[in-house]
């Protein structure tokens, strides 16, 4: 299946663009599309081990536009019309 | 004095051009600094009822007990006064060099009180004050006025000033100070009540502590966390440092948060067009650190205007991204610099000044409101630029913008959709989409404040941003916990990565005053029902703790589609807060609670005077 990665803040700055689309196999897991998109996007450091790198923030995006918060990337899958979403921090000042 | 305090006070008489030191007494000390003691001060000595802008109203900067020492990220000052925006009490904060001057100068504040018959620039040199014509400089913008003190005063004196919006009481001036702001509330127009331009200070007083070594290790542990944190590639506190406070504007538009076109969707599809990085990118850069901070979040730009001229910018912040970005739906990074840097010229508040912009350009499409010479659309650089200078100067239109959206709305219509609380326009984040920030927003004693709200956990989604359940005890212990810490006048910056039980510590380090964290918070409590009484001496009540029509409708856009806040709900989440700050129905702090915070002798402080308000 092909997951869509969006890109967000400084993701977004490093690759240039703001999506990423790789062809996986079904359902994987949120940690092998992270795996696929740490190549896909020059080695960037996304995990350490199984659990996100301090900082990482990644969401899974539902068909009709609402974000939930992974933690756990082994635990969760990323399902047909969902899409990834990889951000650092949030704003302020 | 009290370790690090100087237990003094520089009160100055405008009206008599007079100044005298004050012994700061007892009880006051008890709140340590910065917001705390002026916020009694005001409390005690500034009826509730009193015309903001008359000569009784008082303008209170203070410096806390952390300021001008080792301990890293303490460079910010405070100023407590009554607003003119909201009515209500305020205080506001600026970073920068200020702080830490004012207690070289032997001084824990000053007082401005009265009003001068001429306009006035003060010279405060260790606690001594010369008065000097402004003259000059009157009608001139800010940064000019400051470099005009420093060219008359000596280029080591740290200043503050306010430009022509303060000078004709726009009811969102802010105070500037060098690379910084005091933004919110009007305390730039306060100062031009008061005829004073500008303030210049020069110190040459050490700083000491009450247990030098403890002081010494406990900021070396803080600085290593803060080095830390900086190095780290993916921290936001190392990302502000390397980019600026706009750095993670693409989370909350990805998110649906970043409010667009006056709060009616929730994503802009130019974001990365004028985010931190847009910036970075596209203009040279240099970034400038506050006294003793080594985040250095603040960036100086050198761009292009539109006519071709080269200027620098201090900003924008992510804020401002907001607020003359996607709020107005304005994508080109030069005409929000332009737009920025007109509000630091006449000295106003990106936030509300965006805001009530946002309001008049949507009240204008709509054909409610017209303005000769300009077409008030979305987007449109000449609208955006043309009402910010029309506020400046208070011409057209902009006399009606310049006393805040709420009472612009109130004059000409669209009250729904005029995007304050308590006349404040609202901060970056859409309260739809974060029902905790919503409240926080709304029970906001200054209004629509983003300073003390659960943001940073909502939007990164470390907890859920949609739902009511939980949200009051959040940010009743939010509101404490940095009111708190605001005593100490820290950098907002700071706590994101030190352990809150630091704080006492510190304190204790540089005071001898021990403190237990609880103890810590419970002062932050205390302050915050002290504000709230003042409040509804001014006439507040559960009224202006609600929210705006537009946010009981549904955002529109993908990300954000069906975020509503539920009217029940929201009331239900004001009742539960209220309970949970032990105030009453109509959110008035019950005898009980003032008892167990020791304001007993406040209570008819919240009881409004008969009559008009001011």
């Amino acid at each position: 299946m092909k997951v869509v990665f969006e890109l967000l803040a400084l993701f977004r700055q490093k690759a240039g663009t703001g999506r990423l689309e790789l062809e996986l196999p079904a359902a994987p897991t949120v940690l092998a599309a992270l795996r696929a998109a740490e190549g896909a996007l020059g080695g960037q450091a996304l995990l350490q081990g199984e659990r996100l790198r301090e900082g990482v923030l990644v969401f899974l995006r539902e068909p009709r536009g609402a974000t939930r918060r992974v933690f756990q990337p082994a635990e969760e899958r990323v399902e047909s019309g969902q899409a990834l979403v990889l951000s650092t921090a949030m704003a302020g000042g | 004095m009290t370790g690090s305090m100087w237990d003094s006070l520089l009160r100055i008489d405008l009206s008599g051009r007079k100044a005298q030191a004050w012994p700061v007494p007892a009880d006051l000390r008890m709140y340590l600094g910065g917001m705390g003691t002026g916020v009694k001060l005001l409390a005690d000595e500034v009826p509730p009822r009193t015309d903001p802008l008359s000569p009784a109203n008082k303008l209170i900067l203070t410096v806390g007990p952390l300021t001008g020492t080792q301990a890293p990220m303490q460079p910010q000052s405070c100023i407590v006064t009554k607003s003119p925006l909201t009515d209500g009490i305020l205080n506001c904060y600026a970073g920068g060099f200020l702080g830490a001057e004012l207690k070289f100068a032997g001084l824990d504040g000053i007082v401005l009180e009265g009003r001068s018959p001429d306009w006035l620039l003060l010279l405060v040199e260790d606690g001594r004050v010369s008065f000097h014509d402004a003259s000059p400089v009157l009608g001139k913008g800010t940064a000019e006025t400051e470099a005009w003190m420093k060219s008359r005063f000596g280029q080591e004196v740290r200043t503050l000033s306010i430009g022509p919006a303060g000078e004709r009481g726009v009811a969102f001036a802010g105070v500037f100070s060098e690379t910084r702001t005091f933004g919110r509330g009007g305390a730039g127009a306060v100062l031009g009540s008061k005829r004073v331009k500008g303030l210049a200070v020069r110190g040459t007083r050490g700083v000491g502590v009450a247990q030098p070594e403890q002081f010494a290790r406990l900021s070396t542990e803080n600085l290593e966390q803060l080095k830390a944190a900086c190095a780290e590639e993916y921290n936001l506190v190392g990302m502000f440092s390397r980019v600026g406070t706009g750095a993670g504007m693409g989370l909350v538009n990805g998110r649906g948060g970043l409010a667009t076109r006056n709060h009616a969707f929730g994503q802009f599809e130019q974001a990365a067009e004028i985010d931190g990085y847009a910036y970075a990118k596209k203009f040279y850069t240099r970034a400038v650190a506050c006294y003793g901070c080594p985040v250095h979040c603040g960036m100086l730009h050198k761009f292009r205007k539109a006519d071709g001229s080269e200027s620098w910018l201090r900003g924008p912040e992510y804020e401002t991204m907001y607020s003359l970005g996607s709020e107005v739906c304005n994508g080109d990074p030069v005409t929000l610099a332009e737009a920025s840097q007109l509000c630091e010229e006449y000295g106003m508040d990106t936030l509300t000044a965006g805001v009530t912009v946002a309001w008049a350009l949507e009240m204008g499409e709509k054909g409610v409101v017209s303005e000769p010479g300009l077409t008030l659309s979305f987007g449109n650089r000449e609208a955006i630029l043309g009402l910010l200078e029309r506020i400046g100067r208070r011409e057209g239109i902009g006399d009606v913008l310049a006393r805040g959206p709420r009472r612009a709305a109130e004059e000409l219509g669209g009250l729904g959709v005029a995007m304050q609380i308590k006349n404040s326009g609202f901060a970056a984040w859409m309260p739809r989409r974060m029902k905790g920030t919503a409240l926080a927003f709304a029970t906001s004693n200054r209004g629509a404040c983003h300073k003390r709200a659960p943001i940073g956990a909502e939007i990164t989604g470390q907890i859920d941003m949609n739902a009511y359940e939980g949200k009051a005890a959040l940010v009743k212990s939010i509101q404490d916990r940095v009111n708190a810490i605001f005593t100490l006048v820290s950098c907002r910056f700071h706590e994101f990565v030190t352990p809150a039980e630091l704080y006492p510590r510190f304190v204790q380090a540089a005071t001898g005053i021990a403190l237990s964290l609880a103890e810590f918070e419970r002062l932050g409590e205390r302050i915050w029902n002290l504000e709230k009484l003042y409040n509804l001496g001014a006439g507040h009540t559960r009224a202006e703790d609600s929210l705006p029509e537009r946010c009981f409708e549904p955002i529109k856009g993908p990300a954000s589609e069906g975020a509503v806040i539920e009217r029940a709900k929201f009331e239900a989440m004001l009742d539960e807060y209220y309970a949970a700050r032990g105030w009453d129905r109509d959110g008035v702090p019950t005898a009980g609670k003032l008892r167990e915070l020791g304001l007993e002798r406040y209570a008819s402080l919240g009881r409004p005077a008969p009559g008009p308000r001011p």
